[in-house]
C-alpha cells in the first residue's frame, strides 16, 4: 500500500520517464566518449567494438560480413590485451574429410614433447594443458590410479608405460549434449568446437566429459607475448577470454590446411598417427584395419575418435 | 617413370629434401604394391663427407667375419652377435649396402635390409602403421627411413628426459591417488 501511495505521489506521465532516461543515457555516453581514449575504458577497446562484441552473434549464425568483422575485433583485442599483432581466420572444415586419431602405446615413452608442442601451438594459459600423459604400470589398466605427474631423470621409467589422453572428439559428445547454449558443437569433420565468444561458463560440458578433456579458465589466460602463436584462427587457437571452457580441437588452424597436429609434429617416437577416415588409403585406415585398437571407455557410447593399440 | 615421378614430388614439395632413389625398382613398389606412395626424406650428409671409400679402395676387403681393431668406432649391439659388417654393407663397395637377395642398395634405402628380419614392422612401415611422417596428413606421403631414427648399429634408443609435468592451478595441490582397494570390507 505504502509503494503504491509513493507511487501515486509521482508524476505519471510517460514524458517524464523518457525525459529521465534519455538525460541519464545521454549523460553516460558522453561521460563513456570522453574518457574512451583517456582511461582506455571499454577493457581498452572502443566503444563501437565494445557494442560490436556486446551483440555478436553465435558462430554459426553470423554472416560473412559479420564474420569478417568479428575477425578484424579479435585481432585488435590481442593487440590491446598482449600488444602482440595476431592473424586471426576462419577456417571451415574440408569436404569429404572426417579426423581420426591413433596413438600407439607401444611407441610412447612419456617425453611429454607432444604437451609443449601443443601449448606452444594453442596459446594456452600456464595452468592449462590439453594433453596429459598417463603413467601406468605395467599390465595395468585402472585409469584412476594413473600418475599424470611423474618426475623421473629418464623415461620410460621401469615397469611404466604411458598412455597420452586428450580431447577424444567423440562422435556422440556428451559435451555438446549438456550445453544449455549451443556454444559447442561437432563440426562436419568430426572436430568437437568451441565458440569461446558464445560460452556462458557453466562449466556443464566440464562435468559430462568422460576424458576430462575440458578446461576452464579462472583467470585471464596467463600468456607472455613473446610466446603467442600469432596464426590463429576463430574456433581454434585464438586468445581466449576468461571465464570460457576451452578444450583440443585437432589443431583446427593447421589440420583444415592439411598440416598435421602440432602433437603429431613434435612426437620423436612416431607414436602418434592421424588422419583422414574417410579416406581407404590413409595411414589411420590402415591402423584400424589391421591393429588390435580399443577406445578408453567405450561402453559409455560416446564412440571416440581417437584410438590406441599397441606393437604387440 | 617411378624416377621421373618421384622428381616431381620433390620439386612439389620445397623445404623437406627428398632422397635420390638409386634404384627405382627398389623402392619397394615391388613388395607392397597396394601401399600408398611415400618419399623419403634426404639422410644427412655425413655420407658424403666421410664416405666409406676415402680409406677403403674397391676390392681389398677382407670378407672374413671379425671384430674390426681399427677406428670403426662402433660397437655393434644389434642381432646378438649375429652380425658384422659386410652383413649389410657392401664389401665390393663400402659406400653401398647389400641386400640378403643380393641387391645394392643407397644407404637411405637401408629399409631394405631392415625388412629381412623385421618383416612386420617393414610392413606397417610401408603402410603408415609405424615410422614417422614429416608431411602433413594429406598429398605427398614424406616420411623418415628406419635409418633416421635408429641407429643401425644400435637401435634402440636411450632414454631421456621428459619435459615437465603439467602445471596446477594456484592454491590447489597435486590430485593424490588413494592406494588400491586392498583393505577390509566395511563393517557396520
Amino acid at each position: 500500500m505504502k509503494r503504491r501511495q509513493k507511487t501515486e505521489n509521482m508524476p505519471e506521465t510517460i514524458d517524464h520517464y523518457r525525459r529521465t532516461f534519455l538525460k541519464r543515457l545521454g549523460l553516460t555516453t558522453a561521460t563513456a566518449v570522453s574518457t574512451t581514449s583517456a582511461h582506455g575504458a571499454w577493457g581498452g577497446k572502443t566503444l563501437g567494438d565494445a557494442f560490436a562484441d556486446f551483440f555478436q552473434q553465435h558462430y554459426q549464425r553470423m554472416t560473412t560480413e559479420e564474420l569478417k568483422q568479428t575477425l578484424g575485433r579479435i585481432e585488435r583485442k590481442a593487440q590491446n590485451q598482449y600488444g602482440v599483432n595476431i592473424t586471426c581466420t576462419d577456417t571451415p572444415p574440408l569436404e569429404g574429410v572426417v579426423f581420426g586419431y591413433a596413438i600407439n602405446i607401444s611407441k610412447c615413452k612419456g617425453y611429454r614433447d607432444c604437451v609443449e608442442a601443443c601449448a606452444t601451438e594453442n596459446n594456452l594459459s600456464a595452468d592449462i594443458r590439453y594433453i596429459h600423459v598417463l603413467e601406468l604400470d605395467k599390465g595395468s589398466m585402472n585409469l584412476e590410479l594413473a600418475d599424470r605427474y611423474y618426475e623421473h631423470e629418464t623415461v620410460p621409467f621401469e615397469g611404466k608405460y604411458y598412455l597420452p589422453i586428450q580431447c577424444m572428439q567423440c562422435d556422440n559428445p556428451p559435451c555438446v549434449k549438456a550445453c544449455p547454449v549451443e556454444a559447442t558443437w561437432k563440426e562436419s569433420d568430426g572436430i568437437v568446437v568451441v565458440d569461446y565468444d558464445w560460452c556462458i561458463g557453466c562449466r556443464y560440458c566440464m562435468a559430462a566429459c568422460p576424458y576430462s578433456a575440458r578446461f576452464f579458465n579462472w583467470t585471464r589466460p596467463q600468456l607472455p607475448a613473446e610466446r603467442i602463436n600469432p596464426n590463429t584462427n576463430y574456433l581454434g587457437n585464438r586468445p581466449r577470454p576468461v571465464g570460457v571452457v576451452e578444450k583440443c580441437h585437432f589443431c583446427t588452424q593447421r589440420t583444415r590446411k592439411g598440416l598435421q597436429p602440432a602433437c603429431q609434429e613434435a612426437c620423436p617416437t612416431g607414436a602418434r598417427i592421424f588422419g583422414n577416415l574417410l579416406d581407404p588409403n590413409s595411414e589411420i585406415r590402415y591402423v584400424l584395419e589391421n591393429k588390435a585398437v580399443f577406445r578408453l571407455k567405450e561402453e559409455l557410447g560416446t564412440d571416440p575418435k581417437f584410438w590406441y593399440f599397441s606393437d604387440r | 617413370m617411378l624416377r621421373f615421378l618421384l622428381a616431381i614430388v620433390a620439386v612439389a614439395t620445397p623445404g623437406i629434401p627428398v632422397a635420390e632413389e638409386a634404384d627405382p625398382d627398389l623402392t619397394g613398389t615391388q613388395l607392397y604394391p597396394e601401399a600408398p606412395r611415400f618419399v623419403i626424406r634426404a639422410g644427412n650428409n655425413k655420407t658424403k663427407f666421410y664416405k666409406c671409400s676415402r680409406c677403403h679402395e674397391e676390392g681389398d676387403t677382407d670378407p672374413e667375419p671379425r671384430r674390426l681393431k681399427t677406428r670403426h668406432t662402433r660397437e655393434i649391439d644389434h642381432g646378438g652377435n649375429r652380425f658384422w659388417c659386410l652383413t649389410c654393407h657392401d664389401g665390393d663397395d663400402l659406400d653401398f649396402l647389400r641386400t640378403s637377395r643380393n641387391e645394392k642398395i643407397v644407404f637411405d634405402q637401408a629399409y631394405l635390409i631392415c625388412g629381412s628380419c623385421h618383416a612386420d614392422r617393414q610392413k606397417d612401415w610401408y603402410f603408415g602403421g609405424h615410422g614417422k611422417r614429416i608431411s602433413g596428413w594429406q598429398d605427398e606421403r614424406i616420411i623418415l627411413a628406419c635409418t633416421q631414427c635408429h641407429d643401425p648399429h644400435t637401435p634402440a634408443r636411450e632414454p631421456r628426459k621428459p619435459q615437465p609435468p603439467p602445471p596446477v592451478r594456484t592454491g590447489l595441490e597435486r590430485q593424490q591417488h588413494h592406494p588400491p582397494a586392498t583393505s577390509r570390507a566395511w563393517e557396520p
